[in-house]
This record gives structure tokens, C-alpha cells and sequence, in this order.
């Protein structure tokens, strides 16, 4: 079925549709909300807060005709700003986009095939220090999650052309580190 | 044919490259392998391209399905406790309509006599006029013209918030967080002095001493200023910005400086100063000003702000100043 008529039907007070919804995409939400922060129950929450407003508000909510960047957004709008939270007061300065994005992970979250993939890892490691937060996970969203430069733009609440420009300014930094 | 102007980034960004390099297939094969043949002097470019792709492409672990299950059933549960109320019979629903309007009336009742007693405290500094006042905590505020500052006197000893409208300067006495609630967003101090204007839509905060953090209405945008620094929000842009927290102007000081500011946002703010209203008889609503006025004779202020923008004007008495082209 299409985002549309799906988002429709949920808007509706359709609870299957929402369900629908959540299995559809809680999959790729748990992994990149994971790239937030480690702390799993954390990234949880928001997920349960996230699908319970979506619900609350439903009448509310505007149409979409591509809910993953819509959750993509949401969520990571609710991760940084429950870290944020967490640190505010006590931190010195806090701009408004910090935020962590780990990719260069222990092995346990990507998927290894040992022995050549270690190399591997360890070179992603090197090239991803190379990154800014922003752009690894604009990295993470069109390489792993193979968003389109429009969805990440969406996700990332900038416009097209930063998007291309981080990807752009990303790959070209991680060239010269390879 | 365009492959021949790629650099290795641009490869990078090719799904059809992309394909080729993790999951080939006889179509991408024969085209490359063909490619490459002839075209020796990429060669370096193309396999730069392959090696960042192989590094940068990942696949996850998938998480356990018990756990999407169990995460479901959170919300599900959540929602169903949310809506029982809701079911119930139409005969139960029209008998429960009556009591439920009677309590609706009682509970109204109790939150006027409740609001009578806690009425919040309203400080207006009208038109033409600028104020301070302390805050039972020994926080001074200066309010300029056309500005309203809300708080709740009974509560204050609880928590230090304010709702706030218009533009003032703050000097918060150190304790608790120190809230700012604006139409337009959240501001958020321990002790510190600022400055903030919240009109329309748009909320500015400049921060003179301590830490002030700002949050936009919807909370997507938050900032954390230190002393000299400033955040301009508007419905669509964020901006941080510095500026020199020794100067002497402003509108604490009767000076008002302008740098590429609608004008009608200048103009709203001389209406205040001098109480009066201006007419605008032609289109200004794409126009920007960049300049200062001091606020001591309407009419310099009005040359001020019209001569540079080639407007004219005429004051047609005490209260009303008309603008033409």
C-alpha cells in the first residue's frame, strides 16, 4: 500500500494501520536511533513516546506521502533533545545541533565477517574520525539506509543542497583518508 | 558521456556505480569492465570510488523480533488504556452526559475562585512608555513600550516563571532556573542579564552576563548563548550572532539600530515609542531598513527611517503619521 492512503487510514483512528506502520519502519528507527546513543533503553522510549504522540495527535497531524523521513525526523528531533536535556545546566556549551553519531562500531552492531572485515572496520573507524557528526550520519542515512538526497534532507531538517554538499564534502574527506 | 568528467566522490554518489561495486550483475559488469578498458587514465579515479564505497557501505545487525514485538505491545497497551474510557454504550453515554456537564460546571466554578485568588500579576508598559520592575526574587526588568510581563506572585516562592510579550531587558538575581515563556518560545536562565523581544514571530535573545538558553516554540531549534552572544528566530530561520555587550546602545538608551530589518518591523517599533499610528499608503512589506534612530523628536526619527528609503511623510497630528511614496 502507499505511504499515503497507509498515513490516511492511520489518521482515520485506524490502530492496525498504525501497527502496520510500526513494523514497517520500527526496524531501521531502532538502528539509527542507536547511532544517537548507545543506551538502548533511551532510544526505546522515544520510540514508544514518538508512536504514542503520533497516535494522540493523529487528527492533527498533516499528511505525508513519505512517513519514514517523517518518523527519521521525529525521532531524532526527540533523541537530541532528551540527550540535550541531560545536559544542559551542566554543560558548558551546548550548540544547538550537538549531538553524538557513532558509526564506527565494537563489532557487535555490524554485521562482521571477522578476519577481512576486521581490516575493514578499522578503516571505517579511521575514515569515519575523519567526519563531522553531520556528516557521518548524513553518510549513515544515504549508505546504509539508502535514503534519497530529498529524504535525508527531510530526516536532517536542512535542504537539499546542504545535503549534497555533506555527502559531497564527506566523500571527499574520506578519500583523501583511504 | 558523462562518466569521463567523474571523480572519485562522484562515482561514489553513482547507484549505478554503487551497484556494480557491492552487488554486480551481468548488466553493470559488462558496461565497466567495458569502461575501464577504455578509459585507462580513470582508472585511479574509479578504483578510489570502489574503495570508499566497500568502506563506507555497512549492513547492521537486525534487531530480534521478540523485542519488535514487545515494543508494540508497550504502545498498544499504552494506547488501550488511553481510549477505554471512550467505549461505552450510547444509553450509558447520554445518562453520564448530565453529570458530566454538571461536574464540568462545578469544576469551573472552583477554577474561577481559584484564578480570583491566584491572579496573575500584570505589568504593562504601554505605548510611549518604558517601565521597570522588580520581581519578588530581586530580578530587575526593564520593559519597553508596548510590552507585557505575567507572573504568578503566590507561586513565585515555587518556581521563577514569567509569561512575556514584547521586549525588556532582564538582570536575574542568581537561585533557580529562571523561565521565559514566550508565543514564540522558551527562555531559560539560573543568573544572568539579556535582553529579549518577542513580537510577532519572531524571538531575539541577547545574552549580557551568564548563560541563557533558548528553545523555539516547537522545540526544534534550541541555542545556549553566552555573554555577547545573540539568536534571532523566526518561523523559518535560526541565527546566532555576536555583538559588543559594552556598547551603549539600544533601546535602554533610546537608540535603536537596524541592520536589514523588514520595515515594517521598524516602523511598528517607532508606533510604540511615540504612540502614535502610521498609515502606510504604499506596498513596504518587502522592504528592508539598515540604519539607528534615537528616540527624541518624531520628526528626526521619521527622517531618519523615510529619507534613506526615498518614502515621504506628513504628520497629521499628535496621534497619526501617514507614509506615502
Amino acid at each position: 500500500m502507499k505511504d499515503i492512503h497507509l498515513w490516511e487510514q492511520f489518521k482515520n483512528g485506524d490502530r492496525q494501520a498504525l501497527e502496520t506502520i510500526f513494523r514497517l519502519h520500527i526496524k531501521v528507527l531502532y538502528k539509527y536511533g542507536n547511532k544517537f546513543s548507545a543506551n538502548r533503553q533511551l532510544v526505546e522510549d522515544c520510540i514508544q513516546d514518538l508512536f504514542l504522540e503520533l497516535w494522540g495527535n493523529k487528527k492533527t497531524l498533516g499528511g505525508t506521502d513519505a512517513i519514514r523521513p517523517y518518523l527519521f525526523s521525529a525521532l531524532r528531533r526527540k533523541i537530541i533533545r532528551h540527550l540535550q536535556k541531560h545536559h544542559k545546566m551542566i554543560n558548558d556549551h551546548i550548540e544547538p545541533e550537538s549531538y553524538c553519531f557513532v558509526l564506527e562500531e565494537n563489532g557487535e552492531e555490524l554485521l562482521i565477517n571477522h578476519e577481512k572485515n576486521q581490516e575493514k572496520n578499522q578503516q571505517l573507524s579511521i575514515a569515519m574520525k575523519q567526519l563531522s557528526t553531520r556528516e557521518r550520519e548524513a553518510i549513515y542515512l544515504k549508505y546504509y539506509q539508502h535514503l534519497s538526497y530529498e529524504e535525508i534532507a527531510q530526516t536532517m531538517e536542512v535542504n537539499y543542497q546542504s545535503v549534497r554538499n555533506l555527502i559531497y564534502r564527506a566523500l571527499k574527506r574520506l578519500r583523501t583518508s583511504l | 558521456m558523462k562518466y569521463q568528467e567523474y571523480s572519485a566522490e562522484d562515482f561514489a554518489q553513482d547507484p549505478f556505480f554503487c551497484q556494480w561495486v557491492l552487488c554486480p550483475d551481468q548488466n553493470t559488469q559488462k558496461f565497466w569492465e567495458k569502461w575501464r578498458k577504455e578509459n585507462p587514465d580513470k582508472e585511479k579515479e574509479l578504483q578510489k570510488g570502489c574503495k570508499i564505497i566497500q568502506v563506507i557501505h555497512g549492513k547492521e545487525k537486525e534487531i530480534p523480533q521478540e523485542k519488535i514485538d514487545h515494543l508494540w505491545k508497550a504502545i498498544n497497551d499504552k494506547i488501550e488504556a488511553i481510549e477505554k474510557p471512550a467505549i461505552r454504550t450510547i444509553a450509558d453515554k447520554t445518562f453520564q452526559n448530565q453529570w458530566y456537564n454538571i461536574a464540568a460546571a462545578i469544576v469551573l466554578i472552583a477554577i474561577g475562585v481559584f484564578y480570583f485568588f491566584n491572579r496573575p500579576e500584570v505589568i504593562q508598559a504601554k505605548h510611549g512608555e518604558k517601565l521597570s520592575h522588580v520581581l519578588p526574587d530581586g530580578t530587575e526588568i526593564s520593559l519597553n513600550a508596548g510590552t507585557t510581563l505575567t507572573y504568578n506572585k503566590k507561586k513565585w516562592g515555587k518556581s521563577r516563571m514569567v509569561h512575556f510579550d514584547g521586549e525588556g531587558f532582564f538582570r536575574v538575581t542568581k537561585g533557580e532556573p529562571f523561565l521565559i515563556k514566550t508565543q514564540n518560545g522558551t527562555v531559560l536562565v539560573l543568573g544572568t542579564s539579556f535582553n529579549i523581544y518577542s513580537r510577532n514571530a519572531k524571538l531575539s535573545v541577547e545574552c549580557f552576563t551568564g548563560k541563557v538558553q533558548v528553545d523555539s516554540k516547537d522545540a526544534a531549534f534550541s541555542a545556549l548563548l553566552t555573554p555577547g552572544k545573540g539568536v534571532k528566530m523566526t518561523e523559518k530561520t535560526t541565527r546566532k550572532y555576536g555583538f559588543d555587550t559594552q556598547s551603549q546602545k539600544g533601546w535602554r538608551f533610546g537608540s535603536f539600530f537596524y541592520d536589514d530589518i523588514p520595515l515594517t518591523e521598524v516602523l511598528d517599533e517607532i508606533e510604540r515609542q511615540y504612540d502614535i499610528t502610521i498609515e502606510t499608503q504604499t506596498d513596504i512589506s518587502q522592504r528592508k531598513y539598515s540604519g539607528e534612530f534615537d528616540k527624541n523628536e518624531l520628526k528626526s526619527t521619521l527622517d531618519m527611517v523615510c529619507l534613506p528609503m526615498e518614502l515621504n511623510y506628513e504628520v497629521i497630528n499628535a496621534q497619526k503619521v501617514i507614509i506615502r511614496k
